[in-house]
């Protein structure tokens, strides 16, 4: 992550005109921001889609983000912003589950920012070590991941249902976790 | 897992739910705090899987606001970083280990993860960018039968350009003939003559009258062609325009989509449309119209030239043989995909897509890698584990089309994933990438293995379109090695400061160890050879397949680093028939 003043170093060449210099707040947030978005939205396609809105946003409105605040969470707080509007309209396209997908994310947003304040690139990109780890059939299930119907694909290899699939993937979450947690101790 | 849990997973990831079941989940939701601490903590989980896992998505957006960038350069060391490195040095074991060997093997890797994240190493020890490449943008990579006119030629560039020669803004005007230009960023240009063409930038030329084909990679998208009151964009494509006398010009989208626009005396589009493959489309700057057509003039076409392949002899192989190599693959003879091993008992390497040899058997072949195939490479059946005491090396020959971002030979572990250990390919300047200097070879070593960090060595001279070069790129003890040509370039693979406090001894479980000895006898693994791709992973990203177009032959790959004589002495023993 950026330092503080590293971040004012930026910022200050952004206000100067040397809008390259924004690249280097990308490369660092860029990892933890589509974490954060693809916890709530599926489709690839439209995680990166809304991550470059972010991070246009945030370049156009860098003059509004105040020095001394964590950016961290201006960042996400644009995030959140996108996404309740994507979260909406996919309501309006997809009636029912859509309106489930976004009431649930009205329920749990307080939270998850909360659980992903701390998240770095550092933190996450040790998951890929920590996925070598896993057992042969978790590592599968885990790398496949669950969006589309990928599960319903691996359910069918595996000779198992959808709910097992999900059931797997939560055993490797579990492993996951403490992995990254004894990686940080 | 529970089953509310569960059912609320499965719904949020898109499965079908009852009603009143997701009315019951939705409640539940609301009440229970540990219910949704439980399910933020999964969502958590998968949004940071899905991000690590996935591609580096391509900004197109975010280059056109804030101008080329450099997306990949290393992230500034952290607190959190700094904290792991300070109790690394201070103690290696983490207590939490039960066996030796994997406390040290991981104590490396987080060690290194620290040092190659942390530190601007790549930096330090890559070329800097020269004036040479701040002026130059172009090579002219092959010439066929051009006239040139030079009877307007400019005081600056009298001479008609050759064949290798570097170019910067200019303007060149061909009677007749065909000239391949391959730019810094992997576009190429076929031009035909009559015509006059201008090189303004990186990223745009100005037909002023002729033929042009341009071919633009992935990485180069929004390169454009500007005529006389028009202007073609490219949006990942490949296209065709003939800009004709008296204001009608026409285009064909050959691969992809393009924007094509009418120019007002300001030079801004008054007028645009885009075109998709196969389209044909016509652009009248007198009338002001833009539009399909079913019928065209003829286009520029790209070269059918497929460079000789390489012809060594017998005092080069048995030079090689000398080396005693770990594998030797010659390229003589290819069995369905597999190419054999000169070395007896060591594995063969299979083609994936249209990869065959160029040249007749008696007379030298070549691997062939044809342009436009994203999907081919040739991979080594089974593994090998380069040893990283006392080093490794690789060697070959190879020709490429054009100047380009394309893998030559990369080790990858785990086998089948982008994740990189060795990594050797052509360099060329793009928006999606590192920002490396174009033209150049460059050597990545990455520990421990993974999709991005490590340390970067570029060659000191360029390679050259359609000519063949040989490499080399080893590890060294603590070095790494690229020799292109017999030009020998090193660059440490950890900084002098690291080197000190990596030497120290320190006990570990009764012995004296240096951390520097550990990492050296840990950090390597079983590797995945792959030829003229990034990786076999299928997807095409720049992340993923960086695809080579053009030839390679003669590779050996050895279980120890070559001396300089003995690369000179390989280099010499090969005729000088290409």
């Amino acid at each position: 992550m950026i330092s503080l003043s590293e971040l004012n170093s930026i910022i200050d060449q952004l206000v100067k005109g040397d809008s390259e210099a924004f690249w280097k707040i990308i490369a660092a947030y860029r990892l933890p921001l589509r974490s954060y978005i693809a916890s709530q939205v599926h489709h690839s396609q439209d995680i990166d889609d809304l991550a470059q809105e972010v991070f246009v946003a945030a370049f156009r409105g860098i003059k509004t983000f105040r020095r001394d605040d964590n950016f961290g969470a201006w960042l996400k707080g644009i995030a959140r912003n996108k996404l309740c509007n994507y979260l909406r309209s996919e309501a309006r396209r997809e009636k029912a589950m859509g309106q489930f997908s976004l009431e649930v994310s009205q329920l749990i947003s307080a939270e998850l920012d909360e659980a992903t304040a701390a998240d770095t690139a550092v933190t996450i990109e040790m998951l890929l070590h920590c996925i070598t780890l896993l057992p042969e059939k978790l590592r599968r299930v885990v790398r496949a991941g669950l969006a589309g119907k990928r599960a319903h694909a691996l359910a069918e290899e595996f000779a198992t249902s959808v709910g097992a699939i999900y059931n797997q993937h939560y055993r490797a979450n579990q492993l996951l976790r403490q992995c990254v947690e004894k990686g940080l101790d | 897992m529970d089953a509310d849990l569960r059912d609320l997973l499965m719904g949020w990831q898109g499965e079908e739910l009852d009603r009143s079941r997701a009315d019951e989940l939705i409640i539940k939701l609301k009440q229970d705090k540990e219910f949704r601490t439980a399910f933020v903590a999964e969502i958590r989980m998968l949004g940071m899987l899905h991000a690590v896992q996935s591609a580096e998505p391509r900004w197109l957006l975010l280059e056109d606001e804030l101008g080329f960038g450099n997306i990949d350069q290393p992230m500034p060391m952290d607190e959190f970083q700094e904290q792991i490195r300070q109790k690394l040095l201070a103690d290696p074991v983490r207590p939490w280990f039960r066996r030796r060997w994997i406390a040290l093997a991981v104590a490396a890797t987080i060690l290194l993860i620290v040092l190659v994240f942390g530190l601007p190493i790549s930096k330090r020890q890559s070329q800097p960018d020269s004036p040479k490449h701040s002026a130059v943008f172009a090579i002219v990579a092959k010439l066929e039968k051009v006239e040139w006119d030079q009877t307007r030629s400019q005081p600056q560039s009298p001479k008609p350009p050759l064949e290798g020669e570097k170019l910067g803004v200019r303007t060149l005007r061909l009677l007749a003939g065909r000239a391949t230009l391959s730019l810094f960023n992997g576009v190429e240009l076929f031009v035909e003559g009559p015509a006059e063409i201008e090189l303004v930038t990186l990223d745009n030329v100005s037909l002023h009258r002729g033929k042009i084909r341009a071919r633009v990679p992935q990485g180069a998208e929004g390169f454009s062609v500007s005529g006389p009151g028009l202007l073609v964009v490219d949006l990942g494509t490949e296209f065709s325009l003939n800009v004709n006398p008296g204001g009608v010009s026409q285009g064909k989208v050959f691969a992809g989509k393009v924007a094509a626009a009418l120019l007002n005396a300001d030079g801004n589009p008054s007028r645009t449309r885009e075109f998709h493959q196969g389209q044909l489309f016509e652009i009248n700057t007198s009338n002001g119209q833009i539009d399909t057509i079913t019928e065209s003039e003829p286009f520029a076409t790209p070269p059918n030239f497929v460079p000789p392949p390489l012809n060594v002899g017998p005092s080069y192989v048995a030079e090689v043989f000398g080396s005693r190599p770990w594998s030797y693959w010659r390229f003589e003879s290819q069995k369905d995909s597999a190419i054999s091993n000169e070395i007896a008992g060591r594995p063969l390497l299979r083609a994936t897509g249209p990869i065959h040899l160029n040249g007749n058997a008696g007379t030298g072949r070549s691997a062939q890698f044809s342009a436009d195939q994203t999907g081919q490479f040739l991979a080594m059946d089974g593994l090998w584990q380069p040893p990283r005491t006392p080093g490794f090396a690789v060697e070959f020959w190879f020709q490429s089309n054009s100047v380009s971002h394309s893998s030559l030979l990369s080790l990858v572990a785990p086998k089948d994933t982008n994740h990189h250990y060795f990594l050797l390919e052509t360099t060329c300047r793009q928006r999606t990438a590192m920002r490396h200097p174009p033209d150049l070879i460059r050597l990545l070593y990455r520990w421990p293995t993974g999709r991005d960090g490590g340390v970067n060595l570029y060659s000191t001279n360029p390679y050259l379109p359609y000519r063949w070069h040989h490499l080399v790129g080893q590890l060294n003890k603590d070095q790494m090695e690229v020799i292109l040509d017999g030009e020998y370039l090193s660059g440490p693979i950890m900084t002098p400061l690291d080197n000190a406090k990596l030497s120290r001894d320190r006990r570990v479980d009764g012995e004296t160890l240096t951390l520097k000895s550990v990492i050296e006898t840990v950090s390597s693994k079983p590797c995945q050879l792959v030829l003229g791709r990034l990786s076999t992973v299928p997807q095409h990203t720049i992340g993923t397949s960086r695809p080579f177009a053009g030839q390679i032959d003669e590779v050996a790959i050895y279980e120890r680093p070559l001396t300089i004589e003995e690369i000179r002495r390989h280099i010499q023993a090969k005729p000088p028939a290409n």
